[in-house]
């Protein structure tokens, strides 16, 4: 009996609740889990299964660039639970990791606490911080609460800053490595450890989020306000909720992220800083969960990637060669901003997109994916 | 149910336990890495592409230019010198994967650079643990030397060590011992590091009179220079970009006043002084510890051949290719004390040995030593000639040596 | 005493900048509903095309100064038929993404142009101190001033008084409407990128001779946004007055505070007008809450 579409069909009510249904699935898992274990090796050890790659082979890429990639997933995921999922465009983004790198220098390198409690606490830190500028602005239209949040990007900032002077040195913050019971996390690996497991945690708890009924009123109140209204969902409390608890994931990702560049200054929290963001869940598709990601990594990884191309074309190629040597960021910034441009008019899904009909064409072969 | 959620907990537990049992350290194919027969690997750290690219792109020119004649010259006991510079964009975010980067992916016997001082400060820990020397090319933070790092060694003098010569500058210029100083700074945490370094030096007779911060990105500064007048100072310390010179400058031609400015090192270039009359643009003079073009010393034909060789012949009358191309001089001549195997402990081995190393007289001899990682122990104000386009300098290095008072290394 | 009414000149001169892009900015708003986050780096753009002007081809000032407008024009027509026209109609943040993506590509291109470096003018408008009352200003700044004052003019007339400026309001008031009257919404909303742009061009080549010219300028414009909701975010004139008042405010909060804090207090005032009046000074209540 042939069975189309491959790895899609389930043929009875035990097979469907099982958490691995089909074929397909399993053996997607396995692909996974295999490239995440092997990835930190072949990254450190340059090598896969004894065939030696180079580094430009490898686009430049280290273990250092996937945690921080892995952090601007986690971001990411939490900006669009937000923006993409709420539909509330806020710019204090920088703002809220401001917070989890200041809650992290309060109750982490001032008074030692352990770990677990100061990410806890960051992530109270910003959920208050949240809730007191959610309060009275939620009630705006969606352009004032983007003004609204601006403004609090440069307080925030400005606080930050006199936070630091009065209380560290003009170099910035520092963070000691962090504790988890016996465990040090102080290199690459066990970071890449740390922040992996937090990343999965974080997709599937906003993946399962989105699923209960506050979830789904998230998506209702961004979808239109006015019907969820009518079918009782409480607008204002709703919106609310999503910001706090938006702010409090920021927060706590702020605060990973300090720890693991062991030194924040004022200057790390620009508004490129938010924009990049926003590029990333755009590009990647907002409102869907595979969005952020695809975000996250192109956007983290693409300066990496020019940067490699540009070694290879040399110096003298007219107008590419120097424009790349001298350059680099700005080229970086040209693609992104065309790219952006160029999904914005095209496919506002972003790479998401793609990715679902990538997706439905594989599993629902050999019919057409219409 | 439960089978599910256990199923994931365990894939979770197995994965994590895997790897983290599987962490391996960064296997190394010899024991000096970036050293191989015939190269050494050096790296950089600068900002290429970001908002300080202005000041730190020449700095890397220069850095290249000395490589290259060393390269020409027929390198150092048979091997040539290659260059590996990253890109930190003045943010910490890039510049850590970076340094990690120069460590192990693409490893190099030595690092020049940090010249953002958060990633200074970001990196200087790290220094110890990887067991890698670096040269600071432009900016030497208190942090850094205070306590002495074995892996740090600060080619630039300290924000202190330049308030030092400033205030005794000071003094000279405005003729008179007991004068009041105020501040100008860019309001970020290094300016307030300066507001800091000079209020502590407002003893004997000096009268500190307060600080005034111009934001990068400010469009007037009528209000700062008004702050100013209130003050009524005999001199302002300055530390900011070329582009709040500019301003002051501007302003005080408005407002027709006349206070003379010192700034620190960082804060100089041509393109302070453009658009404005001699009258006000010369009242601001900075310090500075590299020698440009066409001041001339014993290694400025050199250097001038050198960065035309390598395509940065426009660039020799700006201090911070000067700085640059001497850190090369110095990374070079510790690569060759190192011996004919150098490793990275080697390498740092021959830079604390350096003493009173010349690099031509563009900057003040490099020295140092098991408690001194400052190397470059004095610097000279600067002023500008409009009639030429070109720098003058106030006197010599060897004047103003003994202004300085090694704050950071009491 | 005198302090603080320099301290209130020196504001006012310089939130006649603010007011300058402000204008165009509400303009853009008001007739596409579009709210244009490139409005800075077009002050920037308009500066850098005046610089490679007067550099690159040695024309005196005064003939870069029509040119230059015609380019922003151009460009400003470019912009509403690559960028915005494609994108009327989709929700607010698509749009606002829409801008940012410009404005990043805008930067990209004018530092692969013309370098990371400040650049300078050479000395173009005449600059003399005038001494009146004991309170400073320059002869650049009554420049500046007197060029917003026109623009208020031109643009207050225009609108009043011409059959074009009678469409725009029109488009403004509610695009659908207008159209059934027949009146080209295209056209309108491409002359109203047209005029946002060159007044943003306008502004460029104006703060080009206050200092040195670098992509920083281009945060001029974020300094607009306090100025237009201040003043309604649909109220041309509105804008201006907007921009004067910022203006001021942050002159005064230099002088009698520190310059950091002067952002922070700026756009804290911002959030305060938000929360209590967001509708600014001008605008007609109602249209702001959600």
């Amino acid at each position: 009996m042939s069975r189309p579409g491959f790895g899609r069909i389930v043929t009875s009510y035990r097979q469907e609740r099982r958490l691995l249904r089909t074929p397909g699935r399993i053996v997607v898992l396995v692909i996974a889990l295999a490239f995440v274990f092997l990835l930190p090796m072949v990254l450190l050890q340059h090598s896969l299964f004894g065939i030696p790659i180079s580094d430009s082979q490898l686009l430049g890429i280290g273990l250092p660039q996937v945690n921080l990639t892995l952090i601007a997933i986690m971001g990411a995921i939490s900006l669009n639970l937000l923006v993409g999922y709420t539909g509330l465009i806020s710019l204090g983004h920088a703002a809220f990791f401001a917070v989890g790198a200041f809650a992290a220098g309060f109750l982490g390198t001032q008074l030692q606490l352990p770990f677990p409690l100061v990410l806890l606490g960051a992530g109270v830190a910003g959920a208050i911080v949240g809730l007191l500028i959610g309060l009275p602005s939620l009630r705006l239209q969606g352009l004032y609460l983007m003004l609204a949040t601006l403004a609090l990007h440069f307080v925030v900032i400005f606080v930050f800053l006199q936070y630091q002077i009065g209380n560290f040195s003009p170099a910035g913050i520092p963070y000691l490595s962090p504790e988890i019971g016996p465990l040090i996390i102080d290199d690459d690996q066990k970071w890449y450890v740390l922040l992996l497991i937090a990343a999965v945690l974080l997709l599937l708890g906003v993946r399962n989020l989105l699923r209960t009924r506050q979830g789904r009123s998230f998506i209702a109140v961004r979808d239109h306000e006015i019907a969820a209204a009518s079918m009782g969902i409480n607008v204002p409390r709703v919106r609310l909720t999503s910001f706090a608890l938006s702010s409090f994931v920021v927060s706590v990702v702020g605060a990973l992220y300090a720890y693991y560049l062991g030194n924040i200054g004022e200057g790390s929290f620009t508004l490129n800083f938010v924009i990049g963001y926003f590029a990333m869940i755009i590009i990647g598709g907002m409102g869907s969960m595979a969005g952020p990601v695809f975000g996250a990594i192109l956007w983290s990884m693409l300066p990496q990637v020019i940067q490699t191309i540009a070694k290879q074309v040399p110096a003298s190629t007219p107008f590419f060669g120097q424009v790349l040597n001298a350059y680099q960021g700005f080229v970086v910034l040209v693609i992104v901003a065309i790219l952006l441009l160029v999904i914005l008019r095209f496919r506002p899904g972003g790479l998401n997109d793609y990715w679902q009909t990538l997706k439905g064409g594989v599993t629902k072969w050999p019919y057409r994916n219409k | 149910m439960h089978s599910k959620l256990g199923l994931a907990l365990g894939a979770v537990a197995i994965t994590a336990v895997a790897l983290t049992g599987c962490s391996t350290g960064p296997s190394t194919s010899a024991d000096s890495p970036g050293v191989t027969a015939d190269t050494i690997s050096i790296g950089t750290i600068s900002d290429q592409t970001g908002p300080t690219a202005s000041i730190q792109l020449p700095w890397l020119h220069g850095v290249q230019s000395a490589f290259d004649k060393v390269n020409k010259d027929g390198g150092i006991n048979g091997r040539k010198i290659d260059l590996l510079s990253e890109d930190d964009k003045y943010d910490v975010a890039i510049g850590q994967p970076a340094f990690k980067k120069l460590v192990s992916q693409t490893p190099t016997a030595a690092i020049m650079g940090l010249n953002t001082s958060n990633v200074q400060a970001a990196i200087t820990p790290l220094l110890k643990q990887s067991a890698i020397p670096l040269l600071s090319g432009q900016a030497t933070i208190k942090e850094a030397v205070s306590p002495i790092n074995p892996y740090f060694f600060g080619l630039t003098p300290t924000y202190a060590d330049q308030v030092d010569v400033i205030l005794d500058y000071a003094a000279k210029r405005v003729d008179k011992k007991n004068f009041t100083v105020a501040v100008i700074d860019n309001g970020t945490a290094s300016g307030l590091e300066v507001e800091d370094l000079v209020k502590e030096r407002a003893v004997d007779g000096i009268k500190y009179a307060g600080a005034v911060v111009i934001e990068a990105g400010a469009a007037s500064v009528d209000a700062q220079l008004q702050t100013i007048i209130g003050y009524d100072p005999d001199v302002i310390v300055f530390h900011g970009t070329s582009s709040a010179v500019n301003l002051i400058a501007r302003a005080q031609e408005k407002f027709g006043t006349h206070y003379p400015l010192i700034g620190i090192a960082p804060s100089g270039g041509p393109s302070a002084f453009a658009g404005v009359t001699p009258e006000f643009g010369n009242l601001y003079e900075y310090v500075q510890w590299a020698t440009p073009f066409p001041i001339k010393v014993k290694g400025t034909d050199d250097m001038v051949a050198a960065a035309k060789a390598a395509g940065f012949d426009k660039e020799t009358n700006n201090p911070d290719f000067v700085a640059g191309y001497a850190g090369g001089l110095v990374m070079a001549q510790a690569i060759k004390d190192a011996g004919d195997d150098p490793t990275r402990k080697s390498i740092r081995d021959a830079l604390e040995k350096l003493d009173d190393f010349s690099t031509g007289g563009l900057t003040p001899n490099v020295s140092f030593g098991p408690k001194d990682h400052v190397g470059v122990q004095s610097l000279v104000p600067l002023k500008w000639d409009y009639s030429t386009s070109a720098f003058e300098a106030i006197g010599s290095y060897e004047d103003y040596t003994d202004a300085i008072t090694n704050e950071y290394q009491k | 005493m005198t302090e603080f009414i320099q301290l209130v000149v020196s504001g006012l001169a310089i939130g006649s900048i603010y007011g300058l892009i402000a204008l165009g900015f509400v303009l853009i708003y008001k007739s596409t509903d579009v709210f244009s986050f490139a409005q800075g780096d077009l002050v920037m753009v308009g500066a850098y095309l005046g610089f490679g002007l007067l550099t690159w081809l040695g024309i005196p000032f005064l003939a870069v100064i029509p040119i230059v407008l015609v380019l922003a024009a151009l460009l400003g027509l470019a912009i509403q038929r690559f960028v915005f026209k494609p994108m009327m109609g989709s929700p607010l943040l698509i749009m606002v993404m829409a801008t940012i993506a410009l404005s990043l590509l805008l930067r990209g291109v004018v530092v692969i142009i013309w370098g990371t470096g400040a650049v300078t003018y050479p000395s173009t408008l005449p600059n003399v101190a005038l001494d009146i009352f004991g309170v400073k200003i320059a002869t650049v700044d009554l420049i500046i001033m007197g060029v917003t004052a026109l623009a208020i003019l031109i643009f207050g007339l225009f609108f009043r008084l011409t059959r074009v400026g009678l469409h725009m309001r029109a488009i403004a008031e509610n695009s659908e409407a207008a159209a059934v009257v027949g009146i080209n919404a295209n056209r309108m909303f491409s002359l109203a990128l047209l005029i946002g742009t060159v007044t943003a061009a306008v502004g460029g080549l104006l703060l080009a001779n206050l200092q040195l010219v670098s992509t920083n300028i281009s945060e001029l414009g974020l300094l607009s946004f306090p100025a237009a909701v201040l003043g309604g975010m649909r109220s041309i004139p509105g804008s201006v007055v907007g921009g004067l008042i910022i203006g001021v405010i942050g002159q005064l909060a230099t002088g009698y505070i520190n310059g950091t804090a002067a952002t922070a207090i700026t756009f804290g005032v911002l959030l305060v007008v938000l929360l209590l009046r967001p509708q600014g000074i001008f605008g007609s209540k109602g249209v702001v809450r959600a």
